[in-house]
């Protein structure tokens, strides 16, 4: 190695408070995912139904025009413009985004255990705390781009390609809607896959415990149900609790059906609560520092 | 970088510091004071080194006792201090896919570097450890060599003031070796950075090296410049001369001398008593009509010098195991 | 040929330990005393039936998620672990040639799938009582047929691409879940497509089929004989194309 010929320099710049290095955690997340063509697969579904609702949507505003009678035969499709039709669209969207996160998790977080990456993180100028907020971002953006985004786009197209923004004005708890289903979906998701990731980082049981958790837990709820009819054991079904609380901000929840938006809420903040005291003990780097 | 809140004389200031796991104590009351400079860690498996290293990283808190590094309190100053410092791990602490470059740079930022600034940094880094050939490589792909020097990168892009190194040569080759010990050695000598190298391979330190840290079973058994350690081992000579061989060799056992090495004829190591004065040589060479050429006193060789500090054998101190290859 | 065989069984046991002894043993573990507690659950209904226990939890759970599992888990890790682990090496220079060496995997693999799929399905239909035992027979050859089928599919993903767990996992959600339960021929791609023809076709008695008319009608299913017969041949084919492709492949990941 010539020292000679390259120079050391010093850095006289002033650090930054640590949380910006989340966002920078972000960043890398997201190339790290959007680099693999593996993902690619599942990013293609999500986009595949994405375009389909857009093109509908397009051709539903050209050729009403010419004729009434296309548009309701396109409205047999559910691209109706009401809050129904967007949570059937990010219900969609986010069962891709669940098999997406299933293969993500292992690569944004099980990685840092089996490979070192917590020690990289953790003995810089961030803390633990900087790093859990940091990856649960990352994930929620993941969440966010593959749901919250193109209902959003749907929901601006529409809006546009009708007669005048009125749809804008009248729909305002759709927008509500979309983005609450969406911050439903980010937050419970991010902190589901990072608690599992974390203890079970290796890519075939996580997607098991992943999946085992949404399949099963609502198979078992069903069985349950089925004993004595008592819905509340329906509550045991996490993804339809996040369905069902996702469709209560679209207004489109029946206020009747048992169990209701404010008890799908309680299990999903506990089960929120459970998996933060989970990653918080399991995100320490002592004990992955040789 | 900004500086420390207060200008510390010490880079490391440790006061009683305990720490547990669970009932097993790793760290004994540790106190220590280390001036800046290069400074060796040395002990053995399970002698608490890495538990060292991880308090003075800020990840691990101790049980009781304070302590300063930088001028930054261990406990309550721990991010503005891990900022400061630069950690190269032992483990492979890489993040699969990602190319060199962008590795530093995220090292960088999460440093509290501004994005352009840190990849300006990371690029200048690379090329001062001569990776910029491969920096647009994914970091999976490269060398052992090339992942320690990109180790190094991370640890250094942020301009720290204080390096800690955790076996930095482990898996090198010997011109690897080399090179990583020439360049721990500018980057200590010339731009004036503190490095504190853990290894378990005293030839490091003694390259690299002004100071030492022995641990032992938790306790510090030696901390201070490596020269002033050896004085503490006064007491031995290597004595040269020509003439009589055996007869003056003779003469120095029947003096109560006790003769440690033989290396070649007409040289021989003393060990000699407390109250001995050098000048009874000159008397016994004189007598046996020897002419002394040489009277050194031994200086204790670091390897020696932390075999006798751990009270194990010194002989295996010799080994090239444990020491710097021999030429 | 002795000193062969020994170490042949050497690596058989091996592969058999370090399988069991895995994090993926115990999810394996916990997904089905899940679907125990499904079927417990089940079973306390007021009119439980083997046609009910069929088409609501067997089928469901256990043919379309729990078996595929098992295979993922044993069959993807069995060349792929290594890769993953990076001790493909030491399997590379053991005194045993490359298609015994794939074949012993594959023996040690199929073993544990058998294990899993056949030990699972009793326990799950012992649980439900007197319909889950009238059904375990039924069941039992689609399951082990299908598990197989499975295990040697992602046994050879693993020694064919560098990520084989992810590949066989993408391969199940697409070609078995989606192409599975598209309507045509297109479904015949798919080992769970065969796997139920087989169990529709031994449970003629109890009219077993696809939920709902249309999915009936759009089924299009081929014999039970004809699903066996596909199935085993696509075991045999896929360790023989397993066999040659290892015997053949560098490993630039080896080392």
């Amino acid at each position: 190695m010539e020292l000679d010929q390259a120079g050391y320099r010093t850095w006289e710049g002033q650090p930054r408070s640590p949380w910006w290095g989340c966002l920078s955690i972000v960043r890398v997340g997201l190339s790290l995912i959007f680099r693999r063509w593996v993902f690619w697969i599942l990013i293609g579904l999500g986009l595949l139904n994405f375009l389909f609702h857009f093109a509908f949507i397009y051709l539903k505003a050209t050729l009403s025009v010419q004729n009434e009678n296309i548009a309701r035969f396109l409205d047999n499709y559910k691209v109706t413009g009401t809050g129904q039709a967007y949570a059937d669209f990010m219900f969609a969207q986010a069962g891709i985004c669940a098999l997406l996160l299933a293969f993500a998790g292992s690569t944004l977080i099980g990685s840092d255990y089996r490979q070192g990456g917590m020690v990289f993180y953790l003995s810089r100028g961030i803390g633990k705390w900087h790093y859990i907020v940091g990856k649960l971002l990352t994930i929620a953006a993941v969440v966010t781009i593959v749901t919250t985004l193109p209902a959003l786009i749907l929901f601006i197209e529409y809006g546009t390609l009708s007669n005048s923004f009125q749809y804008f004005l009248d729909n305002p708890r759709v927008l509500c809607g979309i983005l609450g289903y969406g911050t439903v979906l980010a937050v419970v998701q991010s902190l589901l896959i990072f608690a599992i990731a974390a203890w079970v980082p290796r890519t075939v049981p996580l997607v098991m415990t992943w999946l085992g958790l949404f399949a099963l837990l609502k198979g078992l709820a069903d069985a349950m149900r089925a004993i004595d009819g008592n819905r509340y054991w329906l509550l045991l079904g996490f993804w339809d609790d996040m369905n069902r609380l996702g469709r209560w901000c679209f207004g489109s929840l029946d206020p009747n059906r048992i169990p209701s938006a404010g008890y799908c809420l309680a299990v999903l903040a506990a089960l929120c609560v459970v998996s933060l005291v989970l990653i918080v003990r399991r995100v320490r780097a002592v004990e992955v520092v040789s | 970088m900004s500086s420390a809140p207060t200008s510390p004389a010490a880079l490391v200031e440790l006061t009683q510091l305990s720490h547990f796991y669970g009932k097993f104590q790793a760290l004994k009351n540790v106190s220590l004071t280390v001036a800046p400079g290069a400074i060796g860690l040395i002990g053995q498996n399970g002698a608490g080194k890495s538990t060292l290293l991880k308090i003075l990283l800020g990840l691990l808190n101790p049980s009781s006792g304070r302590g300063t590094v930088l001028g930054f309190d261990l406990v309550r100053q721990r991010h503005e201090l891990r900022g400061r410092i630069g950690f190269m791990p032992e483990a492979e602490s890489l993040i699969p896919g990602m190319r060199g470059v962008d590795l530093v740079a995220l090292a960088g930022e999460l440093s509290g570097m501004p994005r352009r600034q840190a990849l300006r940094r990371a690029h200048e880094v690379l090329s001062y450890l001569e990776l910029d050939e491969v920096r647009y490589r994914q970091c999976d792909g490269y060398s052992v060599g090339m992942k320690q020097r990109l180790k190094l990168a991370a640890a250094l892009v942020h301009d720290p003031q204080l390096l800690l190194l955790d076996e930095p040569t482990a898996g090198l080759d010997p011109q690897g070796r080399d090179a990583m010990l020439r360049l721990l050695h500018a980057i200590a000598s010339r731009h004036g950075k503190s490095l504190i190298l853990s290894t378990h391979l005293l030839g490091d330190i003694d390259r690299v090296c002004e100071q030492v840290i022995i641990v032992d079973r938790g306790s510090i058994l030696g901390c201070g410049r490596i020269g002033e350690l050896r004085q503490h081992s006064l007491g031995r000579y290597r004595l040269r001369w020509r003439g009589d061989d055996s007869g003056f060799a003779q003469a120095l056992t029947e003096s109560g001398l006790t003769i440690q090495t033989t290396p070649r004829a007409g040289e021989v190591v003393v060990e000699v008593p407390a109250d001995w004065k050098t000048v009874r040589f000159f008397e016994i060479a004189a007598r046996h009509s020897a002419i002394l050429s040489d009277v050194v006193p031994e200086e204790e060789d670091l390897p020696r010098l932390y075999h006798r500090l751990i009270g194990t054998d010194s002989r295996l101190a010799s080994t090239p195991a444990t020491g710097y290859p021999k030429s | 040929m002795k000193t062969t065989l020994s170490a042949c069984g050497h690596l058989f046991w091996l592969t058999i330990r370090r399988q069991l002894c895995s994090r993926q043993t115990l999810a394996c573990v916990a997904l089905t005393g899940l679907c125990a507690l499904i079927v417990l659950a089940w079973s306390r209904q007021a009119d439980p039936t083997a046609k009910k226990l069929a088409e609501q939890v067997l089928v469901p759970t256990f043919v379309a998620f729990l078996m595929p599992i098992f295979a993922i888990c044993y069959g993807a890790s069995g060349i792929g672990g290594e890769r993953e682990d990076q001790t493909l090496i030491y399997l590379l220079i053991v005194p045993i040639t490359r298609p015994l060496v794939y074949f012993t995997k594959a023996l040690a693999g199929l073993a544990l799938v058998a294990g899993w799929t056949g030990g699972s399905l009793f326990l799950l239909c012992r649980l439900a009582g007197v319909p889950g035992l009238k059904l375990f027979a039924m069941f039992l050859p689609a399951a082990l047929l299908g598990g197989l089928a499975y295990a040697s599919l992602f046994l050879l993903v693993g020694a064919v691409f560098r990520h084989g767990t992810i590949i066989s996992l993408v391969y199940w959600f697409f070609l078995e879940v989606l192409f599975g339960n598209l309507p045509g021929i297109v479904k015949r791609v798919s080992v769970a497509f065969y796997v139920r023809c087989m169990i529709y076709d031994s449970g003629g008695d109890l009219q077993l089929g696809p939920l709902g008319r249309v999915a009936r009608e759009m089924f299009l299913p081929v014999s039970g004989m004809a699903a066996t017969a596909t199935l085993s041949a696509a075991v045999v084919a896929l360790l023989a194309l397993g066999v040659l492709l290892f015997e053949t492949r560098e490993y630039r990941d080896a080392c």
